[in-house]
């Protein structure tokens, strides 16, 4: 892992959120439910940390692998950016925690926000 | 009257109910379609509802809350007092968030809380031309005046 990887949250990462299997409702109008990036305090991403993809969506696999995984969702940390919303890392045990907030003074996001998210979100499948 | 003459009459009576009732669906057909839909859609809504109930807490495999008793109840009475119904998704926090698609791809979004509803309108799916509001109460019948009012207007602009 490079140097600095746990400070700043750089353009061009890529930032993933998992939609459970059994997740109720995740698409609305056959696109990615904005209420996906709802959550009580702002939501939780995994960034790439320079990970190839596939790795990823293995490593959420496990981790969800007693409820099953739908998809991840993806978005660039420029688009959360462009977006509005604030992308912090955030590491815990898993170090490429980090979550996304309406601002840098507001962690809960905004319905308006969690719309452009939903609009920019790539929906990531590996069979 | 002989038997042929009795099945003709009874085959052109039948046919003349059919004609009056393919003429009442063609006369009322796309108000009465729209309630039937809107219906079944209320109930598939509600039953969603019945089924978010079942979400215990950490659900969505993060952090989101187990719902509300307060909040199912306003949702369920939201939905149950709406004209035309939206699809429907639960949050993490407690709220359900309501879509609204029109043909021209205007979208009308809702998020209700148990307090407060924010309402998010992008016109023709035009994304520069977002806006957002809040209410605080009143919520089924400030939707079912927005939608209304925004169906109308779309209505009227397709017809100019």
């Amino acid at each position: 892992m490079e140097a600095g990887f746990k400070e700043k949250i750089s353009d061009d990462e890529t930032l993933y959120r998992a939609v459970l299997a059994d997740r109720p409702d995740s698409y609305v109008g056959g696109k990615i439910s904005p209420a996906v990036f709802i959550d009580p305090a702002g939501a939780s991403f995994d960034r790439d940390g320079e990970r190839d993809e596939e790795k990823i969506y293995k490593t959420f696999q496990y981790r969800f692998r007693n409820k099953g995984l739908s998809c991840l969702v993806a978005l660039t940390a420029k688009q959360c950016r462009d977006d509005g919303t604030y992308p912090v890392p955030k590491p815990t045990k898993n170090e490429y925690h980090a979550e996304v907030h309406d601002s840098e003074e507001v962690v809960e996001i905004s319905l308006m926000k969690a719309i452009l998210l939903a609009r920019d979100a790539r929906v990531v499948i590996y069979e | 009257m002989d038997q042929t003459q009795t099945d003709q009459k009874v085959e052109g009576y039948i046919a003349s109910v059919l004609v009056y009732n393919v003429m009442m669906y063609v006369g009322n057909g796309y108000a009465v379609e729209l309630e039937t839909r809107y219906d079944a859609q209320k109930r598939i809504n509600l039953h969603k509802i019945s089924d978010y109930s079942k979400l215990d807490e950490g659900w969505n495999g993060y952090n989101a809350r187990k719902f509300t008793d307060d909040a199912l109840r306003i949702f369920r009475d939201t939905i149950n007092a709406i004209d035309r119904q939206p699809e429907i998704s639960p949050t993490g926090r407690n709220s359900l968030y309501m879509q609204f698609t029109f043909e021209d791809n205007t979208m009308v979004s809702y998020e209700l809380f148990t307090n407060r509803m924010d309402e998010v309108v992008i016109p023709y799916g035009d994304y520069s031309l977002m806006t957002d509001r809040s209410y605080n109460d009143d919520f089924s019948a400030m939707i079912n005046k927005r939608v209304k009012e925004i169906d109308g207007s779309r209505f009227q602009r397709e017809n100019q």
